[in-house]
Protein backbone atom coordinates (compact mmCIF):
# COMPACT_ATOMS: atom_id res chain seq x y z
CA UNK A 1 0.00 0.00 0.00
CA UNK A 2 1.21 3.41 -0.86
CA UNK A 3 0.40 6.39 0.71
CA UNK A 4 2.70 9.99 0.36
CA UNK A 5 1.61 12.74 2.08
CA UNK A 6 3.12 16.18 0.46
CA UNK A 7 3.33 19.48 2.15
CA UNK A 8 4.01 22.73 0.49
CA UNK A 9 4.83 26.03 2.64
CA UNK A 10 5.89 29.23 1.18
CA UNK A 11 4.66 32.88 1.97
CA UNK A 12 1.09 34.09 0.66
CA UNK A 13 1.31 35.13 -3.02
CA UNK A 14 3.72 32.53 -3.81
CA UNK A 15 1.44 30.02 -5.34
CA UNK A 16 1.73 26.99 -3.44
CA UNK A 17 -2.24 26.44 -3.16
CA UNK A 18 -2.40 26.28 -7.02
CA UNK A 19 0.90 24.04 -6.95
CA UNK A 20 -0.80 21.87 -4.73
CA UNK A 21 -3.67 21.42 -6.71
CA UNK A 22 -1.84 20.50 -9.88
CA UNK A 23 0.19 18.32 -8.00
CA UNK A 24 -3.24 16.36 -6.64
CA UNK A 25 -4.47 16.55 -10.59
CA UNK A 26 -1.60 14.51 -11.45
CA UNK A 27 -1.88 12.28 -9.17
CA UNK A 28 -5.94 11.76 -8.85
CA UNK A 29 -6.99 12.57 -12.41
CA UNK A 30 -3.88 11.46 -14.91
CA UNK A 31 -2.48 9.03 -12.83
CA UNK A 32 -5.67 7.80 -11.37
CA UNK A 33 -4.73 7.62 -7.83
CA UNK A 34 -6.77 8.94 -4.92
CA UNK A 35 -5.86 12.26 -3.14
CA UNK A 36 -7.18 14.88 -0.76
CA UNK A 37 -5.90 17.97 -0.90
CA UNK A 38 -6.44 20.85 1.81
CA UNK A 39 -4.65 23.86 3.24
CA UNK A 40 -4.96 26.23 6.14
CA UNK A 41 -8.10 28.43 5.17
CA UNK A 42 -8.67 32.25 6.11
CA UNK A 43 -6.10 34.90 6.53
CA UNK A 44 -3.40 34.12 4.56
CA UNK A 45 -2.63 37.39 3.27
CA UNK A 46 0.64 38.40 0.72
CA UNK A 47 3.23 37.59 2.88
CA UNK A 48 2.56 35.52 5.45
CA UNK A 49 3.15 31.51 6.32
CA UNK A 50 0.81 29.46 3.88
CA UNK A 51 0.46 26.10 4.19
CA UNK A 52 -1.20 23.25 0.85
CA UNK A 53 -1.27 19.75 1.97
CA UNK A 54 -1.69 16.69 -0.77
CA UNK A 55 -2.10 12.90 0.16
CA UNK A 56 -1.77 10.64 -2.40
CA UNK A 57 -2.91 6.73 -1.76
CA UNK A 58 -3.70 3.79 -4.21
CA UNK A 59 -6.07 2.78 -1.42
CA UNK A 60 -9.01 4.79 0.52
CA UNK A 61 -8.12 7.70 2.48
CA UNK A 62 -9.26 7.94 5.74
CA UNK A 63 -6.94 9.88 7.74
CA UNK A 64 -7.33 13.39 5.94
CA UNK A 65 -4.30 15.20 7.88
CA UNK A 66 -0.59 15.06 7.58
CA UNK A 67 1.09 14.32 11.18
CA UNK A 68 4.68 14.30 9.42
CA UNK A 69 5.52 14.64 5.70
CA UNK A 70 7.30 12.50 3.08
CA UNK A 71 7.51 15.21 0.86
CA UNK A 72 8.12 18.96 1.93
CA UNK A 73 8.40 22.07 0.06
CA UNK A 74 10.01 25.23 1.92
CA UNK A 75 9.85 28.25 -0.28
CA UNK A 76 10.45 30.73 2.47
CA UNK A 77 12.50 30.97 5.76
CA UNK A 78 9.13 30.77 7.76
CA UNK A 79 8.01 28.07 6.41
CA UNK A 80 11.23 25.85 6.82
CA UNK A 81 11.54 26.89 10.47
CA UNK A 82 7.41 26.01 10.93
CA UNK A 83 7.73 22.84 9.31
CA UNK A 84 10.97 21.59 9.38
CA UNK A 85 10.49 18.92 12.53
CA UNK A 86 7.16 18.09 10.55
CA UNK A 87 9.18 15.88 8.16
CA UNK A 88 9.65 11.68 8.26
CA UNK A 89 13.15 10.72 8.88
CA UNK A 90 13.20 9.27 5.78
CA UNK A 91 11.13 11.84 4.17
CA UNK A 92 12.55 14.23 1.23
CA UNK A 93 12.92 18.42 1.72
CA UNK A 94 12.92 20.43 -1.07
CA UNK A 95 14.26 24.21 -0.24
CA UNK A 96 14.05 27.38 -1.97
CA UNK A 97 17.97 28.33 -0.87
CA UNK A 98 16.81 31.92 -2.37
CA UNK A 99 15.16 32.49 0.71
CA UNK A 100 15.63 29.50 3.09
CA UNK A 101 19.16 31.13 3.95
CA UNK A 102 19.43 29.29 7.90
CA UNK A 103 18.60 25.45 7.68
CA UNK A 104 20.42 22.39 9.14
CA UNK A 105 23.20 21.70 6.80
CA UNK A 106 24.01 18.33 8.41
CA UNK A 107 20.35 16.97 7.29
CA UNK A 108 20.73 14.55 4.69
CA UNK A 109 16.94 15.05 3.81
CA UNK A 110 17.16 18.02 1.93
CA UNK A 111 17.78 19.66 -1.75
CA UNK A 112 18.03 23.07 -2.11
CA UNK A 113 17.08 24.40 -5.00
CA UNK A 114 17.46 28.34 -6.36
CA UNK A 115 13.58 28.55 -7.15
CA UNK A 116 13.23 31.67 -7.14
CA UNK A 117 16.45 33.03 -8.82
CA UNK A 118 15.75 29.68 -11.61
CA UNK A 119 12.18 31.85 -12.12
CA UNK A 120 13.62 35.35 -12.23
CA UNK A 121 16.42 33.91 -15.12
CA UNK A 122 13.76 32.40 -16.68
CA UNK A 123 11.06 34.92 -16.68
CA UNK A 124 12.32 37.62 -14.92
CA UNK A 125 9.97 37.55 -12.05
CA UNK A 126 9.44 34.95 -8.72
CA UNK A 127 5.41 34.22 -10.73
CA UNK A 128 6.90 30.84 -11.29
CA UNK A 129 8.68 29.78 -8.11
CA UNK A 130 5.30 27.51 -7.97
CA UNK A 131 5.25 25.47 -11.01
CA UNK A 132 9.40 25.10 -11.14
CA UNK A 133 8.37 23.47 -7.59
CA UNK A 134 6.16 21.23 -9.08
CA UNK A 135 8.56 19.74 -11.77
CA UNK A 136 11.18 19.72 -8.53
CA UNK A 137 8.06 17.51 -6.96
CA UNK A 138 6.92 15.60 -9.54
CA UNK A 139 10.71 14.10 -10.38
CA UNK A 140 11.83 13.93 -6.56
CA UNK A 141 8.39 12.25 -5.28
CA UNK A 142 8.01 9.91 -8.36
CA UNK A 143 4.11 9.27 -7.45
CA UNK A 144 3.00 10.09 -10.92
CA UNK A 145 5.06 10.44 -14.62
CA UNK A 146 6.48 13.90 -16.07
CA UNK A 147 3.25 13.88 -18.52
CA UNK A 148 0.84 13.63 -15.91
CA UNK A 149 2.26 17.10 -14.26
CA UNK A 150 2.28 18.31 -17.37
CA UNK A 151 -1.43 17.44 -18.33
CA UNK A 152 -2.60 18.89 -14.79
CA UNK A 153 -0.56 22.20 -15.50
CA UNK A 154 -2.64 22.69 -19.01
CA UNK A 155 -5.54 22.25 -17.38
CA UNK A 156 -5.04 24.70 -14.42
CA UNK A 157 -3.22 27.36 -15.57
CA UNK A 158 -4.53 30.53 -17.89
CA UNK A 159 -4.08 29.85 -21.44
CA UNK A 160 -2.15 33.04 -21.93
CA UNK A 161 0.56 31.91 -19.53
CA UNK A 162 0.78 28.19 -20.47
CA UNK A 163 3.87 27.90 -22.22
CA UNK A 164 5.48 29.83 -19.52
CA UNK A 165 4.36 27.99 -17.35
CA UNK A 166 5.10 24.01 -18.92
CA UNK A 167 8.96 25.60 -19.57
CA UNK A 168 8.65 26.29 -15.39
CA UNK A 169 7.73 22.95 -14.88
CA UNK A 170 10.33 21.26 -17.03
CA UNK A 171 12.83 23.35 -15.81
CA UNK A 172 11.87 22.18 -12.29
CA UNK A 173 12.02 18.65 -13.83
CA UNK A 174 16.19 18.95 -15.28
CA UNK A 175 17.14 20.68 -12.13
CA UNK A 176 15.89 18.11 -10.02
CA UNK A 177 17.29 14.98 -12.51
CA UNK A 178 20.48 17.01 -12.48
CA UNK A 179 20.39 17.52 -8.36
CA UNK A 180 19.18 13.17 -7.63
CA UNK A 181 22.04 12.26 -10.03
CA UNK A 182 24.93 14.77 -8.19
CA UNK A 183 23.59 12.97 -4.94
CA UNK A 184 23.46 9.48 -6.00
CA UNK B 1 -20.28 9.48 -20.05
CA UNK B 2 -19.02 10.16 -16.27
CA UNK B 3 -16.46 12.72 -15.86
CA UNK B 4 -13.98 12.86 -12.72
CA UNK B 5 -13.06 15.61 -10.96
CA UNK B 6 -10.72 17.14 -8.43
CA UNK B 7 -13.69 19.22 -6.47
CA UNK B 8 -14.24 20.84 -2.96
CA UNK B 9 -16.82 20.22 -0.93
CA UNK B 10 -18.24 23.62 -1.10
CA UNK B 11 -17.92 23.49 -4.92
CA UNK B 12 -19.28 20.02 -5.60
CA UNK B 13 -22.88 21.33 -3.27
CA UNK B 14 -23.21 23.84 -6.45
CA UNK B 15 -22.48 21.35 -9.30
CA UNK B 16 -25.19 18.72 -7.84
CA UNK B 17 -27.30 21.65 -7.00
CA UNK B 18 -27.70 22.86 -10.47
CA UNK B 19 -28.33 19.03 -11.61
CA UNK B 20 -31.15 18.87 -8.83
CA UNK B 21 -32.76 21.80 -10.91
CA UNK B 22 -31.70 24.87 -8.35
CA UNK B 23 -32.56 27.62 -9.87
CA UNK B 24 -33.09 30.12 -7.18
CA UNK B 25 -29.83 30.97 -4.44
CA UNK B 26 -30.68 33.64 -1.64
CA UNK B 27 -27.89 34.09 0.57
CA UNK B 28 -25.29 36.15 2.80
CA UNK B 29 -21.64 34.88 2.40
CA UNK B 30 -20.38 33.44 5.57
CA UNK B 31 -16.80 31.02 6.33
CA UNK B 32 -16.65 28.50 5.52
CA UNK B 33 -19.59 27.76 3.53
CA UNK B 34 -18.69 31.42 1.47
CA UNK B 35 -17.82 29.25 -2.05
CA UNK B 36 -21.37 28.05 -2.19
CA UNK B 37 -22.62 31.26 -3.04
CA UNK B 38 -19.61 32.28 -4.92
CA UNK B 39 -20.17 28.95 -6.69
CA UNK B 40 -24.02 29.98 -7.15
CA UNK B 41 -23.66 33.41 -8.72
CA UNK B 42 -21.52 31.55 -11.29
CA UNK B 43 -23.63 28.61 -11.86
CA UNK B 44 -27.21 30.11 -11.81
CA UNK B 45 -27.47 32.54 -14.73
CA UNK B 46 -26.60 30.44 -17.20
CA UNK B 47 -29.29 28.04 -16.12
CA UNK B 48 -31.85 31.34 -16.60
CA UNK B 49 -31.86 30.91 -12.53
CA UNK B 50 -31.36 33.44 -9.83
CA UNK B 51 -28.43 34.54 -7.49
CA UNK B 52 -29.21 36.94 -5.02
CA UNK B 53 -26.76 38.16 -2.04
CA UNK B 54 -29.63 39.54 0.28
CA UNK B 55 -28.80 41.84 3.23
CA UNK B 56 -28.17 39.95 6.02
CA UNK B 57 -28.91 35.78 7.13
CA UNK B 58 -32.31 35.98 7.72
CA UNK B 59 -33.28 37.70 4.29
CA UNK B 60 -31.26 35.46 2.96
CA UNK B 61 -33.49 32.30 3.07
CA UNK B 62 -36.34 34.30 3.34
CA UNK B 63 -35.79 35.37 -0.24
CA UNK B 64 -35.25 31.24 -1.07
CA UNK B 65 -38.43 30.88 0.83
CA UNK B 66 -40.34 33.38 -1.29
CA UNK B 67 -38.51 32.29 -4.73
CA UNK B 68 -39.70 28.39 -3.84
CA UNK B 69 -43.77 29.27 -3.33
CA UNK B 70 -43.29 30.56 -7.03
CA UNK B 71 -42.12 27.11 -7.89
CA UNK B 72 -38.37 27.12 -8.20
CA UNK B 73 -36.18 24.91 -6.87
CA UNK B 74 -34.09 26.81 -3.84
CA UNK B 75 -31.41 27.05 -1.53
CA UNK B 76 -29.37 28.68 1.14
CA UNK B 77 -25.89 27.91 2.60
CA UNK B 78 -24.54 29.68 5.57
CA UNK B 79 -22.78 28.52 8.40
CA UNK B 80 -22.94 28.30 12.67
CA UNK B 81 -24.39 31.79 13.13
CA UNK B 82 -25.57 32.46 9.88
CA UNK B 83 -27.67 29.51 10.96
CA UNK B 84 -29.04 30.64 14.05
CA UNK B 85 -30.05 33.90 12.45
CA UNK B 86 -32.23 31.47 10.16
CA UNK B 87 -34.07 29.24 12.39
CA UNK B 88 -37.10 32.01 12.73
CA UNK B 89 -37.25 31.21 8.62
CA UNK B 90 -36.29 27.52 9.06
CA UNK B 91 -39.70 26.98 11.43
CA UNK B 92 -41.16 29.04 9.04
CA UNK B 93 -40.58 26.86 5.81
CA UNK B 94 -41.42 23.81 8.21
CA UNK B 95 -45.39 25.44 9.02
CA UNK B 96 -45.92 26.26 5.48
CA UNK B 97 -44.56 23.48 4.29
CA UNK B 98 -42.25 25.02 1.73
CA UNK B 99 -39.52 23.00 0.16
CA UNK B 100 -36.02 24.86 1.01
CA UNK B 101 -32.48 23.29 0.80
CA UNK B 102 -30.29 24.87 3.78
CA UNK B 103 -26.91 23.92 3.66
CA UNK B 104 -24.67 24.58 7.04
CA UNK B 105 -21.40 24.33 6.92
CA UNK B 106 -20.05 23.56 10.64
CA UNK B 107 -17.25 25.78 12.35
CA UNK B 108 -16.73 26.32 16.07
CA UNK B 109 -18.87 28.38 18.13
CA UNK B 110 -20.68 29.51 20.43
CA UNK B 111 -21.19 32.79 18.05
CA UNK B 112 -18.86 33.90 15.84
CA UNK B 113 -16.18 31.30 17.44
CA UNK B 114 -14.26 29.79 15.53
CA UNK B 115 -14.46 30.89 11.60
CA UNK B 116 -12.15 28.88 9.89
CA UNK B 117 -11.81 26.00 11.99
CA UNK B 118 -13.78 22.56 12.17
CA UNK B 119 -16.39 21.71 14.14
CA UNK B 120 -19.72 19.50 14.61
CA UNK B 121 -21.14 22.00 16.46
CA UNK B 122 -24.54 22.21 14.93
CA UNK B 123 -25.97 18.81 14.95
CA UNK B 124 -28.39 19.50 17.88
CA UNK B 125 -29.17 23.01 16.22
CA UNK B 126 -30.30 21.69 12.92
CA UNK B 127 -32.64 19.22 15.33
CA UNK B 128 -34.02 22.33 17.97
CA UNK B 129 -32.95 25.62 16.20
CA UNK B 130 -35.88 26.73 15.56
CA UNK B 131 -38.90 26.37 18.11
CA UNK B 132 -41.97 24.16 18.43
CA UNK B 133 -42.42 20.42 18.06
CA UNK B 134 -41.42 19.64 14.69
CA UNK B 135 -39.63 17.17 12.81
CA UNK B 136 -36.60 17.99 10.16
CA UNK B 137 -34.43 16.21 8.06
CA UNK B 138 -30.59 16.62 8.39
CA UNK B 139 -27.82 14.96 5.77
CA UNK B 140 -24.50 14.72 6.58
CA UNK B 141 -21.99 13.83 4.32
CA UNK B 142 -18.59 12.33 5.21
CA UNK B 143 -16.55 12.58 1.57
CA UNK B 144 -16.64 15.28 -1.31
CA UNK B 145 -18.23 12.77 -3.69
CA UNK B 146 -21.50 11.85 -0.93
CA UNK B 147 -21.90 15.79 -0.62
CA UNK B 148 -22.56 15.23 -4.36
CA UNK B 149 -24.95 12.72 -3.79
CA UNK B 150 -26.72 14.10 -0.42
CA UNK B 151 -26.96 17.71 -1.90
CA UNK B 152 -29.00 15.86 -4.67
CA UNK B 153 -31.01 14.59 -2.03
CA UNK B 154 -31.55 16.79 0.27
CA UNK B 155 -33.72 18.60 -3.35
CA UNK B 156 -35.13 15.27 -3.79
CA UNK B 157 -36.36 15.01 -0.35
CA UNK B 158 -37.42 18.87 0.46
CA UNK B 159 -39.89 19.00 -3.17
CA UNK B 160 -41.17 15.39 -2.13
CA UNK B 161 -42.34 16.40 1.20
CA UNK B 162 -43.05 20.22 1.38
CA UNK B 163 -40.13 20.00 3.60
CA UNK B 164 -37.16 22.57 4.50
CA UNK B 165 -33.97 19.80 4.52
CA UNK B 166 -30.59 20.44 5.87
CA UNK B 167 -27.06 19.17 4.64
CA UNK B 168 -25.28 19.40 7.10
CA UNK B 169 -21.86 19.05 6.25
CA UNK B 170 -18.25 20.63 8.01
CA UNK B 171 -15.12 22.36 7.02
CA UNK B 172 -12.68 19.62 6.31
CA UNK B 173 -15.33 18.61 4.08
CA UNK B 174 -16.39 21.40 2.80
CA UNK B 175 -12.55 22.25 2.15
CA UNK B 176 -11.05 19.50 1.14
CA UNK B 177 -10.51 18.49 -2.66
CA UNK B 178 -11.12 14.60 -3.61
CA UNK B 179 -11.98 13.15 -6.81
CA UNK B 180 -15.45 13.23 -7.54
CA UNK B 181 -17.45 11.29 -10.37
CA UNK B 182 -20.16 13.05 -12.11
CA UNK B 183 -22.19 11.73 -14.19
CA UNK B 184 -24.80 13.10 -16.87
CA UNK B 185 -27.67 14.89 -15.78
CA UNK B 186 -30.18 12.72 -17.11
CA UNK B 187 -28.48 9.68 -15.12
CA UNK B 188 -29.60 10.86 -11.20
CA UNK B 189 -33.08 10.87 -10.04
CA UNK B 190 -35.08 13.93 -9.71
CA UNK B 191 -37.93 14.26 -7.52
CA UNK B 192 -40.48 17.31 -8.44
CA UNK B 193 -42.83 18.52 -6.33
CA UNK B 194 -46.39 17.88 -6.86
CA UNK B 195 -48.32 20.33 -8.38
CA UNK B 196 -52.22 20.43 -8.12
CA UNK B 197 -54.54 19.22 -10.80
CA UNK B 198 -57.68 21.41 -9.86
CA UNK B 199 -58.82 24.34 -10.87
CA UNK B 200 -57.24 27.39 -9.30
CA UNK B 201 -60.60 28.13 -7.39
CA UNK B 202 -60.43 24.31 -6.36
CA UNK B 203 -57.15 24.75 -4.77
CA UNK B 204 -56.55 24.53 -1.36
CA UNK B 205 -52.79 24.72 -0.42
CA UNK B 206 -52.88 22.10 2.47
CA UNK B 207 -55.83 19.92 1.59
CA UNK B 208 -54.57 16.62 2.30
CA UNK B 209 -57.28 14.13 0.73
CA UNK B 210 -54.88 12.37 -1.37
CA UNK B 211 -51.85 12.10 1.38
CA UNK B 212 -49.90 13.84 4.03
CA UNK B 213 -48.23 15.79 1.46
CA UNK B 214 -50.80 18.32 -0.42
CA UNK B 215 -49.80 19.66 -4.02
CA UNK B 216 -47.83 22.79 -3.97
CA UNK B 217 -49.31 25.26 -6.62
CA UNK B 218 -46.42 28.12 -7.35
CA UNK B 219 -47.81 31.54 -7.53
CA UNK B 220 -47.68 33.25 -10.71
CA UNK B 221 -49.79 30.70 -12.11
CA UNK B 222 -53.09 31.97 -11.36
CA UNK B 223 -53.50 30.19 -7.94
CA UNK B 224 -54.33 32.66 -4.96
CA UNK B 225 -53.63 31.27 -2.02
CA UNK B 226 -52.46 32.35 2.15
CA UNK B 227 -49.30 31.22 3.62
CA UNK B 228 -48.75 32.05 7.56
CA UNK B 229 -46.53 31.26 10.07
CA UNK B 230 -49.69 30.64 12.54
CA UNK B 231 -51.38 27.12 12.79
CA UNK B 232 -54.20 27.11 9.70
CA UNK B 233 -56.59 25.16 8.24
CA UNK B 234 -56.59 23.12 4.56
CA UNK B 235 -57.40 26.70 3.18
CA UNK B 236 -53.86 28.38 4.60
CA UNK B 237 -55.92 31.03 6.61
CA UNK B 238 -55.46 31.11 10.64
CA UNK B 239 -57.10 28.55 12.62
CA UNK B 240 -56.80 27.91 16.56
CA UNK B 241 -59.19 25.65 16.79
CA UNK B 242 -57.32 22.92 18.82
CA UNK B 243 -58.82 19.62 16.35
CA UNK B 244 -57.28 21.00 13.88
CA UNK B 245 -54.43 22.13 14.63
CA UNK B 246 -53.92 18.94 16.71
CA UNK B 247 -54.33 17.24 13.28
CA UNK B 248 -51.80 19.57 11.66
CA UNK B 249 -49.22 19.27 13.89
CA UNK B 250 -49.49 15.08 13.86
CA UNK B 251 -49.51 15.50 9.78
CA UNK B 252 -46.32 17.46 9.97
CA UNK B 253 -44.50 15.04 12.24
CA UNK B 254 -46.29 11.77 10.28
CA UNK B 255 -45.05 13.24 6.90
CA UNK B 256 -41.59 12.69 7.93
CA UNK B 257 -41.71 9.90 10.67
CA UNK B 258 -43.82 7.56 8.30
CA UNK B 259 -41.90 7.96 6.02
CA UNK B 260 -38.39 8.34 7.05
CA UNK B 261 -37.62 4.44 5.91
CA UNK B 262 -37.38 6.00 3.02
CA UNK B 263 -34.33 7.67 3.52
CA UNK B 264 -32.96 5.60 6.02
CA UNK B 265 -29.58 6.37 4.95
CA UNK B 266 -26.48 4.99 7.10
CA UNK B 267 -23.43 2.90 6.61
CA UNK B 268 -22.33 0.50 8.61
CA UNK B 269 -18.43 -1.56 8.58
CA UNK B 270 -17.86 -4.52 10.47
CA UNK B 271 -20.36 -4.48 13.27
CA UNK B 272 -21.81 -7.86 12.88
CA UNK B 273 -19.46 -9.56 14.95
CA UNK B 274 -18.10 -6.33 16.52
CA UNK B 275 -17.64 -5.79 20.41
CA UNK B 276 -16.95 -1.90 20.33
CA UNK B 277 -18.63 -0.11 18.02
CA UNK B 278 -17.85 3.34 16.77
CA UNK B 279 -20.57 6.39 15.95
CA UNK B 280 -19.24 9.09 13.96
CA UNK B 281 -20.22 10.76 11.11
CA UNK B 282 -18.54 13.48 8.47
CA UNK B 283 -15.17 14.07 8.88
CA UNK B 284 -14.79 12.72 11.90
CA UNK B 285 -15.95 8.89 10.09
CA UNK B 286 -13.18 8.94 7.76
CA UNK B 287 -10.59 9.08 11.19
CA UNK B 288 -12.97 6.32 12.37
CA UNK B 289 -12.56 4.34 9.63
CA UNK B 290 -8.65 4.05 10.04
CA UNK B 291 -8.97 3.67 13.74
CA UNK B 292 -11.45 0.60 13.32
CA UNK B 293 -9.14 -1.54 10.96
CA UNK B 294 -6.06 -0.81 13.62
CA UNK B 295 -7.89 -1.88 16.03
CA UNK B 296 -8.70 -5.19 14.54
CA UNK B 297 -5.11 -4.95 13.76
CA UNK B 298 -4.98 -5.67 17.49
CA UNK B 299 -7.33 -8.26 17.49
CA UNK B 300 -9.93 -5.59 19.31
CA UNK B 301 -13.62 -6.09 17.59
CA UNK B 302 -14.43 -2.73 16.88
CA UNK B 303 -16.75 -1.81 13.86
CA UNK B 304 -18.17 1.73 12.68
CA UNK B 305 -21.85 2.63 12.64
CA UNK B 306 -22.38 6.46 10.15
CA UNK B 307 -25.02 8.49 10.52
CA UNK B 308 -25.84 10.00 7.10
CA UNK B 309 -30.00 10.45 7.73
CA UNK B 310 -29.16 12.30 10.77
CA UNK B 311 -32.42 13.73 11.72
CA UNK B 312 -34.38 12.37 11.95
CA UNK B 313 -32.48 10.29 14.30
CA UNK B 314 -32.61 6.28 13.82
CA UNK B 315 -32.89 5.11 17.80
CA UNK B 316 -33.54 1.85 15.93
CA UNK B 317 -30.54 1.19 14.31
CA UNK B 318 -28.68 1.84 17.73
CA UNK B 319 -31.35 -0.20 19.66
CA UNK B 320 -30.21 -2.73 16.98
CA UNK B 321 -26.24 -3.23 17.45
CA UNK B 322 -26.72 -2.35 21.28
CA UNK B 323 -28.25 -6.18 21.33
CA UNK B 324 -25.20 -7.84 19.75
CA UNK B 325 -22.31 -5.01 20.65
CA UNK B 326 -20.87 -4.63 24.16
CA UNK B 327 -19.94 -0.89 23.86
CA UNK B 328 -20.80 1.87 21.63
CA UNK B 329 -18.26 4.67 21.48
CA UNK B 330 -19.28 8.21 20.59
CA UNK B 331 -16.95 10.14 18.80
CA UNK B 332 -17.85 13.59 17.76
CA UNK B 333 -15.93 17.19 17.12
CA UNK B 334 -18.58 18.72 19.98
CA UNK B 335 -19.15 17.87 23.55
CA UNK B 336 -21.39 15.63 23.57
CA UNK B 337 -24.42 16.40 20.57
CA UNK B 338 -24.60 13.25 18.80
CA UNK B 339 -24.22 11.14 22.62
CA UNK B 340 -27.81 11.89 24.20
CA UNK B 341 -29.60 10.56 21.08
CA UNK B 342 -27.51 7.32 21.07
CA UNK B 343 -27.99 6.90 24.92
CA UNK B 344 -31.73 6.89 24.21
CA UNK B 345 -31.13 4.32 21.36
CA UNK B 346 -29.07 1.75 24.11
CA UNK B 347 -31.89 2.75 27.10
CA UNK B 348 -32.87 -0.77 28.53
CA UNK B 349 -30.11 -2.74 27.02
CA UNK B 350 -26.41 -4.10 28.45
CA UNK B 351 -24.43 -1.94 25.67
CA UNK B 352 -22.44 0.83 27.53
CA UNK B 353 -21.95 4.46 25.78
CA UNK B 354 -18.54 5.58 26.15
CA UNK B 355 -17.49 9.02 24.71
CA UNK B 356 -14.90 10.98 22.53
CA UNK B 357 -15.40 14.75 21.80
CA UNK B 358 -13.37 17.64 20.63
CA UNK B 359 -14.49 21.54 20.43
CA UNK B 360 -11.11 22.95 20.11
CA UNK B 361 -10.87 23.28 16.44
CA UNK B 362 -9.27 19.89 15.62
CA UNK B 363 -10.08 17.54 13.94
CA UNK B 364 -9.99 13.97 15.85
CA UNK B 365 -7.58 11.91 14.34
CA UNK B 366 -7.31 8.19 14.14
CA UNK B 367 -4.48 7.47 16.84
CA UNK B 368 -6.94 9.58 19.14
CA UNK B 369 -9.94 7.20 18.22
CA UNK B 370 -7.83 4.33 18.21
CA UNK B 371 -6.52 5.02 22.07
CA UNK B 372 -9.89 5.64 23.66
CA UNK B 373 -10.66 2.46 21.66
CA UNK B 374 -7.89 0.57 23.57
CA UNK B 375 -9.13 2.41 27.02
CA UNK B 376 -12.66 1.29 26.94
CA UNK B 377 -12.10 -2.36 25.73
CA UNK B 378 -9.43 -2.23 28.82
CA UNK B 379 -6.48 -3.53 26.81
Amino acid sequence: MMRAEIRLGGNGGQGIILAAKVLAEAAGIYAGLNVVQSQIYGAAARGELSKADVIIDDGDIYTLEISSADLLLCLSQEAYDHFKNELKPEGKLVLDEFYVKDYDQLDKRFLAFPISQMSKDLAGSEMFSNMISVGILTVVGGYFSEEHALKAVEKNVPKNFLDMNLKAVQMGFEEAKKKLKKNC
Amino acid sequence: MAKIELMSGNDVAVKAAIIAGCTFYGGYPITPSSEIAEGMAKALPPVKGKFIQMEDEIAGIGAAIGASLTGAKSMTATSGPGFSLKQEHIGYAVMGEIPIVIVNVMRGGPSTGMPTYPAQADVMQARWGTHGDHEIIALMPCSVQETFKLTIEAFNLAEQYRVPVILLTDEIIAHMREKVEIKEKNEYKIINRLKPTVDPENYNPFDTKHGMVPPLAPYGEGYRFHITGLTHDHTGFPTSKPDLVEKLQERLRDKILKNRKEFDWYEERMVEDADIVVFAYGATARSAMRAIKDARRENIKAGLYRPITMWPFAYDNIRKIAKTAKQILVVEMNLGQGLGEVERGVAGTKCKVKFLGKANGELITPTEILSKIREVSNV
